[in-house]
């Protein structure tokens, strides 16, 4: 009896910490998924048409750098209770706080239309009008997110985020060498071009993106998760940084293995008919499925994570799980942003330049955003003993330096036209 | 003892108050400086030449006073910070302090019962008892009384948090309408001397959060990080002395 109870001891534990993993899990999963959205989808698979697998190695790299920067934002959300909107209004000066704010809503609420362009092009692969596709979408995560409680709109993100599995299916079905994968991933195979140059950049820019960084420390304080949660929690951002980072990976090898080396592309459908001689008549529903799972999700995310930093720096209230009237400036730009984002993509003609330039916003503040982050995360005044330490610090501060240089090489490159 | 749970009840069941956005608001016929409007003015001595520059205004700290007296100026002289004791100063402007003799100051050194207007509540949290809610402050008023200068009131609001990206010269008004008086405020969150994080710091409003019914204290405790959270929650359950 005795070695029977022994032996179930250490499973239940396992089963508790499973249990435990599970109730805290979705915040760094959300937030890092959301970073595949339309504009990702994208940049990886022109990343892949373009340079074959060679760029999967700087893949790895952007992948620490994302693991290093989501867990400094999740730590801080669970340390403090605050989201980065109120600690950047606390810690620095009211002026560049309110800047780095204004930035972003202007940021995010551009990128808010690409998302919702990204929901009517997915639903054309899939033979919907978008015309149809983007009110019902614009109607569905309106009421998912503010009739609400946070956990239902955690749930449908969270079902979302299933979608990226048409990406791995995608590549297994495109046939790559996987040994040839294999070596690109684990050693540099860099091209010596400014064309190679301008694809890691935009490979970094729409990987490490400031909304996903203010919504994981909003949705880890919205979630209550404090420090004696956040292991759990930890791993959930590290897993979801990770998991984020393959799916975009998976992308660049489907790709990669159906028309490697061909040029770059210029929309997610070309991308999809390009896969359709080596996937089959599977290719546009594979894609369209997993592109309209990250415009959703990354529809819900971006918006919302402007809400939260705005109304968490001028101190108003600030829940999903909150009512309309109790959280008006919160839900207000919520749905000011859905809905402008919504008909300036139903809007006829070319948006690719209004993305353009919010990338190069996004570009602008990213590496202001960082230096906050990482200051924030340093500061063993704000964060006692759960501060960065010496080893953390300086690999975090590697990190924040090379994406925030790149990040500001994009800005330029685009005022030069070479990007 | 009264026991106070935190259940998990939808926020968007818990009601605000009748009363809520019903502060109590200032009702003092005095001049007033805002502490965002006179914090990087100049200080200037009796000769009228400018010596340093104003870092911070620092009022004692006791639970029994509601609003609590200035006690000392943070200024920067020659790339150095300095304390000035409050009777040193002549008059307090949003655009000029002035001294009544040469600056002659001590080292900055933190005690636990002075508190740092800038530094440690300016853009913080607070407890408002009347509305029942918490708020990030965006301006502390500074009023003249009698007996010196006190810390008389808070403003929340978005506007004249706004109103600071602008430069000094139009930052130094008070709204009086805007402005609530500070003996509402039953809790505010300041840095700390020494400690990791913010420290909650209760006033001797808390106590009549007890007044408030279990829904609305619900509500506000949820808008609390963790650790405040705890600490207030305790605070409202202790019985009365």
């Amino acid at each position: 009896m005795t070695g029977v109870a022994v032996a179930r001891r250490p499973r239940s534990r396992r089963l508790g910490r499973v249990l435990a993993f599970l109730a805290i899990a979705g915040p760094g999963l959300i937030a890092a998924n959301a970073g595949n959205d339309a504009g990702g989808v994208l940049t990886y698979a022109s990343a892949g048409a373009q340079f074959a697998y060679r760029t999967l190695f700087v893949m790895l790299l952007v992948t620490v750098a994302l693991v290093v920067v989501q867990e400094m934002c999740a730590r801080l959300g669970a340390y403090t209770g605050s989201g980065l909107g109120a600690l950047i209004r606390e810690q620095f000066p009211v002026r560049a706080g309110l800047g780095a704010m204004l930035l972003l809503l202007i940021a995010n609420a551009g990128l808010t239309v690409s998302e919702f362009g990204g929901i009517g092009a997915s639903m054309e692969l899939l033979g919907v009008s978008r015309y149809i596709a983007v009110p019902i979408a614009l109607v569905g995560i309106w009421a998912v997110t503010v009739l609400g409680t946070y956990s239902k709109a955690e749930r449908l993100a969270l079902v979302l985020s299933l979608t990226f599995i048409a990406y791995p299916i995608a590549a297994i079905l495109a046939h790559p060498d996987w040994g040839v994968v294999a070596r690109n991933l684990l050693t540099p195979q860099f091209a010596h071009s400014t064309a190679f140059l301008v694809i890691t950049v935009a490979l970094i820019g729409t990987t490490i993106t400031p909304y996903m960084q203010f919504y994981v420390a909003s949705a880890v304080v919205d979630k209550k998760i404090g420090p004696k949660e956040y292991p759990a929690e930890r791993v959930d951002t590290v897993n979801g940084a990770i998991l984020g980072d393959v799916v975009s990976m998976f992308i660049i090898i489907a790709t990669a293995a159906a028309i490697g080396g061909t040029g770059p592309l210029s929309s997610a459908r070309d991308a999809a008919a390009a896969l359709e001689p080596v996937v089959g008549s599977a290719a546009p529903a594979l894609f369209g499925m997993g592109l309209l799972g990250a415009s959703l999700l990354a529809a819900m995310v971006v918006p919302l994570s402007s809400s939260y930093a705005i109304a968490e720096a001028v101190g108003a209230e600030r829940s999903v799980s909150d009512s309309f009237r109790r959280a008006p400036l919160f839900f207000g730009l919520f749905t000011a942003q859905l809905v402008i984002g919504a008909v300036v993509a139903l809007v006829p003609g070319n948006l690719v330049s209004l993305v353009v330039n919010m990338q190069v916003l996004n570009g602008l503040i990213t590496p202001v955003l960082l230096t906050f982050i990482l200051i924030l995360a340093n500061r063993r005044s704000l964060l006692g003993d759960a501060a960065n330490g010496p080893v953390f610090r300086a690999v975090a501060t590697i990190c924040v330096a090379v994406v925030g240089t790149l990040a500001l090489a994009v800005v330029v490159l685009k005022a030069l036209g070479m990007a | 003892m009264t026991s106070f749970a935190l259940r998990p009840a939808p926020r968007r069941l818990l009601r605000r108050p009748a009363g809520h956005r019903r502060r109590r608001q200032l009702d003092l016929d005095a001049e007033l400086v805002s502490v965002a409007g006179a914090l990087g003015c100049g200080v200037f001595d009796s000769a009228g030449r400018r010596v340093a520059k104003l870092e911070d205004l620092v009022v004692r700290w006791a639970a029994s006073e509601s609003h609590p007296p200035l006690v000392g100026i943070v200024v920067r002289a020659r790339g150095q910070r300095r304390y000035v004791q409050g009777d040193a100063i002549l008059e307090l402007h949003p655009g000029a302090v002035r001294l009544r003799a040469e600056l002659a100051g001590s080292a900055v050194e933190r005690q636990p019962w002075l508190v740092a207007l800038g530094h440690d509540v300016l853009d913080r949290q607070i407890v408002d008892v009347d509305g029942a809610q918490i708020d990030r402050v965006s301006d502390l008023v500074l009023a003249s009384t009698a007996d010196g200068f006190r810390l008389v009131g808070a403003d929340v609001s978005t506007r004249t948090l706004l109103m600071r990206v602008w430069p000094a010269s139009l930052r130094g008004r008070v709204a009086r309408e805007r402005v609530f008086d500070w003996a509402s405020v039953a809790a505010f969150s300041e840095r700390g001397a020494g400690t990791a994080g913010a420290v909650l710091r209760l006033t001797q409003a808390a106590a009549r959060l007890r007044e408030r019914g279990p829904a609305d204290l619900e509500a506000l405790l949820r808008d609390l990080p963790p650790a405040h959270r705890a600490r207030l929650a305790e605070e409202i359950a202790r019985e009365p002395t």
